[in-house]
């Protein structure tokens, strides 16, 4: 990881979140493409087999379309199925730049894998119109795409649910134990099941809407395709509040937040539409409903990514705050220096200013505050501003007297300044106890640590 | 899926129960900053130790009390100590007891119109007994035996405000035995003493192992005596049955009132057999003599354990003898005490073994006759104000005559820390702070002082006893206000000059003896012992009591907690009946008696007692109200009641004795008796791998466990454990062992992690005590048979369990051998402010349904190991001991590792007299018994 | 009719596990969310942006069993001065000067805290980063618990670094 955090400048707050934005979007493209992909292969390959065993030209004709439909030609699968993964170790990358423990290889790792079971499931589709001659070769590329494609990506949702629990991050040295999690596997079990219901409102829409046209004439198909599909999509509709609610009670605690819960309620409630939807399809002869039940689930799946993104934020809220602090730092930093030159320019004394504004708290020249009186400490510093700089950068108790100086967060040009400065006041002996008679009113203070 | 998982989906199943599982009446626990954080760098949760001095009875010990986030939650006997040198006896341990006790006095108390006492204010009491003493009148003031700062501040007191101070009371006042002192050496003390080098001890009615003196100091001495080794024997004279008598290697039962006839021919014998200076030969010839014949047909003693005794004592190079106790406590008393106090003249024991140089200051007390005295004027109506100052002498003497007389004074001042009968009759009460929270001194034997010195702040509205009078003193104008604690420390300043600043950090000063061993004077003492034969019949001998002296510490629950060693009676009253007794009168245990002497009766349950003569009965001091004749020459309070009459009622009445048996019936109980069918053991080794006597592995299922680093252990040396029972409470203060109440006790749940079992022979001539705690076997029965893991064997030795796993199916207890597991029927947690206070946090407390045991004291061991890390090393000898262990004053425990074998518990381990508990078992325990009779008790 | 009831059954299907996350929600609102505490103290302002070390404050967490509230004393050390103009010093301020307390809220909640007798001391003394249990506090302006703080994570932790993990350790 330090490669990253090498070459990554930490992102700003306006950053992460179009980072986040980012995921859900490449989550919303990606995961129904492939829940579909594997919803409609598996559907396919158990009608073609029924077909084999008890040929029924039905099954048959809804198989091929279920394939083309869901496996469709290279370009969807690399733009919907490839391309969205690639994205997503940019997008962590970023987010969880210099991050203890932070398990992206776990991201890396398993995306060949799914590319390889969506090359598969492709050769299985090509596979499709000779399958009478070779059907063991077919069903074997099907069986096989299916498992290496979702095994490998139950392993990238792992990686990618895992993100939530920082926790035990530390703990993910080998495969197993980061497999082996109970909120992992509800997850993906919420996925596959929303993927198979998704598959059932997809023979509703294409098959019915858009081959709408010349499929009219065969009504008995139509019919068919209406109740299999709605009869599909409902049954595996009901399974995904239980799923949901097992994911929802493993998550940790810290990945929550209210809207989270209320994501989560969101999910199911649309859910129920969903199934409202399936039901009046199933009534209703006409093949309706399909449009509707599509679009309703890829909202659903808008609203699950949106869950697990928000929750990834929330978990690792406190490392946020740190890199935005840390940009935040940089970018002061360089107003600094402008700053200083202008004042340079301007021939105001960005030192004096400083010391009235943020030193006065805690030090006058010669007496004690909360700090020591300048005048006794400042003389092992004559005439070595950068030792005073530094100390001023990063201080370090000395004096078990006083509580020790907190780091004032001055860029390092103010500081420089404001050492500059100091050491000028020792040096110059008649002006001892000038700050004194020019103690700060509070009006000062306070514009200096506005200027700060 | 776990046991969690498989709960957790439960809960998932049922919206219900996911709302149950969220308890919404659970309040945000809070977090309180300290405002200034303690200046002396105390860190939270840190002990720290406050030496201070032990104040349950005259003794005065010193103790190290260990204080917790300003609480003290144990006391430990102070290390160095010259009187009891880190031990601590039963009633001391259960001193926190006393301080955090809920009958505390909390605040004062005044008689309002109704004549009931009602709560009031310092302000308000303070003035009313100025006032009182305004008012005139033979004012008085009454108090226990003070001695130190206390003392000297109370003749100031009475010196300026006129109140005449009386002779202290204390019912054991040993007035015979100081009286004979007086008499025959001119010094009226209580000498201490020192059997450390003597080759023989005869004691005549003294129980040096649990009142008389300072047992703490006796039984310290007497482990020195057993290390040294060589020969050793130990007469003990008594009429009844005492620890110490069953402890003595010898144990002669004389008929009560009849020692003097022992004593008298010992006399005798030993002026025949050893040289005597003139005085003494002069004061011999004045003894009526009495033959061994008649002794023995007075006395019921056998003949030759007369003559044994006898020729012992004579041939002794450095005898110890003393009489005390019940034996000079009846009207023959003082000829006891006289006898005896020649007989230590004529065996030359007077700075040898009887040190009167240590003696213990009993000038200010005085004796029943001075009580008496008190009496008649108080009945006379001469007693203008009566102070009663930390004393209950209603209660202690328990007779009508005293309690009535005392309506009779004018106007009555109680002064105590806890209520009681006295208290009850005043018209003031003033509220004492407890010695945890006072300032003061005490002086247990000349030469030593202890500092009384506060580990918390008062828990009530009250003052310590020096404060009071001081106040009272202000209140009257007879001293400038000024608090105690000044006055103890200028007292010291003078005493110890710029000593004294560190006699605070040390506890006590000691000062070395000052004054030699006296000569023996000319005296005439009429003896009439041998007058009149001593009245037969049923005789009722009143005994102290190991567990609340003089009956003071009667109303601690934690001492009602702990069975007294000779019945194993917990709670209740009883009279113990010897066995032929018991038979002749046809009851058994718990059948109940009815007891009458004059016009006093009781009815008591029957506990056998077994050892205890015919026709003797014997209750314990506190146990029950006797009234204290006492003896019109001594003026000693009276043990005998004589002319007794005995009926049993028919009713049986449950009684709390904890012991099942009196015997082990040859299973093997005690250390050393292996039962008859299973041979002695030979070659086994045990756990640790190395061969250690009498243990078996080849017996086990289970592969050796093995130890790493550490193997604690215990070893207990039958020879020196006394059955004190000063573990038990010790104990039961560390490990926050639950009190489960007198109810439970009759269930036989009791809870103490300790167990001293008597085993009697079966004539009752000799007893074992058997200590017993959890064996932490290698081989541990209780370990496979629980269903959660919650008991497991851990790398140490240690016979874990985690009472947070424990779901109390009680199989472990049901396997223990040793019946060394306590279960908590219910919670026993909840107590009444302030014992709820009593709690050491190191230790978590058992609630209900789990079961608990001893752990060695893990915590303890816990604490050195973080010690011993600091140090970036591992626990060595030395760094931790158990509770039990550091108390026992008879030094009788060891802990340690048994794996190093510089250890002592190692060296103990492998002594030849070195045992194990049920070895035929195989359970291979780690507490190791050195057997009985190391050869020495002749 | 059955199309009622089918309705009916179907909406009391998915509104009971949509009300068994809602209260869930309520669960996590009332117990889990870190609590408000009577002063707005932040963590990030003090290690943060000031990177005061956690033992300053903290003090004892080397010490002793718990790390200790810093007493009201330590705080007033700065305070007295520092920023004494903002609210939350003011509130500081009067507290110290009516001599209470700051009630803090424990944010750490423990089921079975009587029987776990964990030592800040030691695990610190280990080389244990205050971070490693109590996450980011640089980064927290309200504290909230990091870890879940139950046995399992314990002892995965112990088991990972090779500590004791004897059940005696922590319980006694």
């Amino acid at each position: 990881m330090d490669f990253l955090s090498q070459h990554i400048i930490p992102p700003t707050a306006t950053h992460l979140q179009l980072l986040e934005f980012l995921a859900v979007v490449t989550y919303t493209i990606h995961l129904p493409y492939i829940a579909l992909v594997i919803g409609s292969a598996a559907v396919a390959m158990w009608l073609t087999f029924s077909d084999h065993e008890m040929p029924n030209p039905l099954f048959a004709r809804l198989a091929g379309d279920l394939i083309g439909i869901g496996l469709g030609s290279g370009l969807p699968m690399l733009v919907l199925g490839v391309l969205p993964m690639m994205v997503l170790p940019f997008i962590y990358g970023q987010w969880f730049v210099g991050a203890p423990h932070f398990p992206l290889k776990y991201i890396v790792l398993p995306i060949p894998g799914v590319i390889l079971g969506l090359a598969l499931l492709g050769l299985y589709r090509r596979s499709f119109r000779g399958r009478a001659a070779r059907f063991h070769l077919h069903m074997a590329l099907g069986t096989g795409g299916l498992l290496v494609l979702m095994g490998s990506y139950f392993a990238l949702m792992s990686a990618i649910i895992r993100l939530q629990d920082p926790e035990k991050w530390f703990r993910l040295k080998n495969v197993v134990i980061l497999l082996l999690n109970w909120n992992v596997i509800w997850k993906f079990l919420l996925f596959v099941h929303l993927g198979f219901a998704l598959t059932g409102a997809a023979i509703l829409f294409f098959v019915l809407r858009w081959r709408g046209r010349e499929s009219v004439t065969d009504a008995e198909y139509a019919a068919f395709a209406r109740r299999f599909g709605a009869g599909l999509g409902l049954a595996f509709c009901f399974a995904v509040p239980v799923f949901n609610l097992f994911y929802v009670f493993t998550s940790p605690d810290v990945v929550f937040d209210s809207t989270v819960y209320l994501l989560g309620a969101a999910v199911t409630v649309l859910t129920m539409i969903i199934a409202y939807a399936f039901v009046a399809a199933l009534r209703s002869g006409q093949p309706r409903f399909g449009a509707t039940t599509f679009s309703l689930f890829i909202l659903v799946f808008v609203l699950s990514s949106t869950f697990d993104v928000r929750s990834m934020a929330n978990a690792n809220r406190e490392h946020a705050r740190l890199i935005e602090t840390k940009a935040e730092s940089e970018r002061l930093e360089r107003e600094a220096e402008i700053e200083a030159a202008m004042a340079a320019s301007a021939g105001r004394n960005l030192g004096e200013e400083t010391f009235n504004g943020v030193c006065m708290q805690c030090h006058r020249m010669n007496d004690r505050l909360v700090g020591p009186p300048l005048a006794t400490v400042l003389t092992k510093y004559a005439n070595n501003v950068d030792g005073l700089q530094n100390f001023v950068l990063n201080p370090v108790k000395i004096n078990p007297e006083y509580p020790p100086m907190p780091n004032p967060g001055l860029s390092s040009a103010r500081a420089k300044a404001v050492a500059e400065y100091l050491l000028g006041q020792m040096a110059a002996p008649a002006d001892g106890a000038q700050p004194e008679a020019q103690t700060p009113t509070p009006t000062e203070v306070q514009s200096g640590q506005k200027s700060h | 899926m776990d046991r969690r998982d498989f709960l957790r989906w439960v809960g998932v199943a049922s919206g219900a129960s996911v709302l149950a599982g969220c308890d919404l009446n659970r309040k945000s626990e809070k977090l309180i900053p300290y405002l200034v954080p303690p200046e002396d760098g105390l860190i939270p949760g840190e002990a720290t130790f406050v030496a201070t001095s032990c104040t349950e009875c005259p003794a005065n010990c010193g103790v190290n009390a260990r204080v917790r986030d300003a609480r003290p939650v144990k006391l430990e006997g102070l290390a160095g100590h010259p009187v009891n040198d880190g031990a601590l006896c039963i009633r001391g341990q259960a001193g926190l007891n006393h301080l955090y006790s809920v009958d505390r006095i909390r605040q004062p108390l005044m008689k309002d119109a109704a004549g009931t006492l009602a709560p009031a204010t310092w302000e308000q009491a303070l003035p009313r007994i100025a006032s009182a003493i305004e008012a005139g009148g033979e004012h008085a003031l009454l108090s226990g035996r003070t001695s130190g700062s206390l003392a000297a501040l109370m003749d100031e007191f009475s010196a300026r405000t006129g109140v005449r101070r009386l002779p202290e009371f204390e019912l054991f006042s040993y007035a015979a035995v100081r009286e004979a002192n007086r008499a025959l050496f001119g010094v009226a003390v209580v000498p201490s003493l020192s059997p450390d080098d003597a080759d023989l001890v005869v004691t005549v009615g003294a129980d040096v192992l649990e009142t008389y003196g300072n047992p703490v100091a006796f039984s310290r001495a007497l482990a020195r005596r057993r290390d040294k080794g060589g020969r050793f024997a130990w007469y003990h004279v008594e009429p009844h049955a005492s620890l110490t008598g069953f402890k003595a290697s010898h144990r002669l039962v004389a008929r009560p009132g009849t020692e003097a006839h022992v004593l008298s021919f010992l006399l005798h014998y030993v002026a025949n057999h050893r040289p005597l200076d003139a005085r003494t030969a002069a004061h011999v010839s004045r003894v009526p003599v009495v033959t061994a014949e008649r002794a023995s047909e007075i006395t019921g003693i056998a003949r030759e354990s007369l003559d044994h005794m006898a020729e012992a004592l004579a041939r002794a190079s450095n005898p110890l003898l003393v009489a005390g106790g019940v034996s000079v406590a009846h009207d023959g008393g003082l000829d006891v005490a006289h006898l005896a106090a020649l007989i230590q003249a004529a065996c030359g024991m007077p700075g040898r073994t009887v040190d009167f140089a240590r003696a213990t200051d009993y000038s200010r007390v005085g004796s029943m006759a001075d009580m008496d005295r008190l009496a008649q004027r108080l009945e006379a109506g001469r007693v203008g104000m009566l102070m009663l100052f930390r004393v209950d002498p209603v209660a202690r003497m328990s007779d009508e005559r005293f309690a009535k007389a005392l309506g009779r004074a004018a106007f009555l001042v109680g002064v105590g820390d806890m209520m009681n009968a006295t208290l009850e009759r005043c018209d003031v009460v003033l509220p004492l702070s407890h010695a945890m929270e006072s300032w003061g001194d005490a002086e247990p034997v000349a030469g030593v002082l202890n500092v009384v010195q506060p580990a918390m702040t008062p828990l009530f509205d009250t003052l310590s006893d020096g404060d009071v009078l001081l106040r009272i003193m202000a209140e009257a104008g007879a001293a400038p206000q000024t608090s105690y604690q000044q006055y103890v420390a200028d007292r010291w300043a003078r005493e110890y000059g710029p000593g004294a600043g560190d006699l605070v950090k040390k506890g006590y000063v000691d000062r070395g003896a000052t004054a030699g061993a006296p000569a023996l004077r000319e005296a005439d003492h009429r003896f009439g012992f041998n007058a009149a034969a001593p009245a037969g019949g049923p005789v009722l001998v009143v005994a102290p009591s190991l567990r609340w002296y003089d009956g003071r510490g009667e109303s601690l629950e934690l001492l009602r907690e702990i069975p007294d060693p000779l019945s194993t009676v917990t709670w209740d009253a009883w009279v113990s009946v010897g066995s032929e007794t018991a038979a002749s009168l046809g009851v058994r245990d718990e059948d109940e008696l009815e007891l009458r002497a004059g016009g006093w009766a009781a009815r008591l349950p029957v506990r056998r007692q077994p050892g205890l003569a015919r026709d003797v009965f014997m209750v314990q001091r506190g146990v029950v109200a006797v009234p204290a004749g006492w003896s019109r020459v001594s003026g000693e309070g009276s043990a005998l009641v004589a002319d007794l009459t005995v009926q049993p009622t028919g009713r049986r009445v449950r009684t709390t004795i904890v012991s099942g048996s009196f015997t082990e019936d040859g299973r093997g109980a005690v250390p050393g008796r292996h039962p008859a069918h299973f041979g002695p053991l030979a070659g086994m080794t045990h756990g640790g791998g190395e061969a250690v006597h009498g243990s078996r592995e080849d017996v086990s299922f289970y592969p050796a466990p093995n130890y790493p680093k550490y193997r604690w252990a215990m070893a207990i040396d039958m020879d020196k454990c006394t059955g004190c029972s000063a573990c038990i409470v010790a104990c039961s203060v560390e490990n926050n062992v639950p009190m489960s109440g007198r109810e439970q006790h009759l269930r036989g749940r009791e809870m103490q992690w300790i167990r001293i079992e008597p085993y009697y022979a079966p004539d009752g001539s000799a007893a074992d005590f058997v200590p017993t705690m959890c064996q932490h076997c290698d081989y541990a029965p209780c370990e496979p048979v629980c269903p959660v893991y919650a008991t497991y064997h851990n790398d140490e030795g240690l016979n874990a369990q985690v009472y947070n796993r424990c779901v109390g199916t009680r199989y472990c207890g049901n396997n223990c051998p040793y019946k060394q597991r306590r279960f908590n029927f219910f919670d026993f947690r909840e107590r009444r402010h302030p014992l709820t206070l009593m709690v050491n946090p190191d230790v978590s407390q058992r609630g209900k349904g789990v079961m608990e045991k001893c752990t060695f004291c893990v915590q303890r061991i816990r604490k050195a190991r973080d010690v011993a890390k600091d140090e970036k090393r591992d626990i060595r000898e030395g760094d931790v001991t158990t509770a039990c262990a550091q108390s026992c004053p008879g030094n009788a425990i060891v802990f340690g590792n048994l794996l190093d074998e510089n250890s002592q518990v190692y060296q103990w381990a492998h002594d030849p007299r070195s045992t194990r508990l049920l070895e035929e078992l195989g359970t291979s325990p780690a507490v190791f018994y050195l057997k009985k009779g190391n050869g020495h008790d002749a | 009719m059955a199309r009622r009831v089918i309705s009916a059954a179907i909406f009391g299907y998915f509104a009971l596990f949509a009300v068994l996350i809602l209260l869930l929600g309520f669960r996590w609102h009332t117990h889990r969310k870190a609590p408000d505490q009577p002063i707005a103290f932040s963590h990030e302002i003090h290690v943060g942006k000031l990177n005061l070390q956690c033992l300053f404050c903290h003090e004892d967490a080397d010490k002793a069993m718990t790390a200790g509230v810093p007493s009201m004393k330590k705080c007033m050390d700065c305070h007295v001065a520092v920023k004494t103009e903002t609210a939350g010093v003011q509130q500081l301020t009067e507290y110290w000067n009516n001599k209470e307390p700051v009630p803090w809220n424990r944010v750490h909640r423990i089921r079975i805290r009587e029987h776990v007798h964990f030592s800040h001391k030691r695990h610190v003394s280990a080389g244990v980063a205050c971070e490693q249990c109590h996450g980011q506090l640089a980064a927290m302006p309200r504290v909230r618990q990091v870890s879940s703080l139950k046995m399992g994570w314990c002892v995965s932790c112990h088991t990972e670094n090779n500590a004791p993990t004897d059940c005696l350790i922590c319980h006694r």
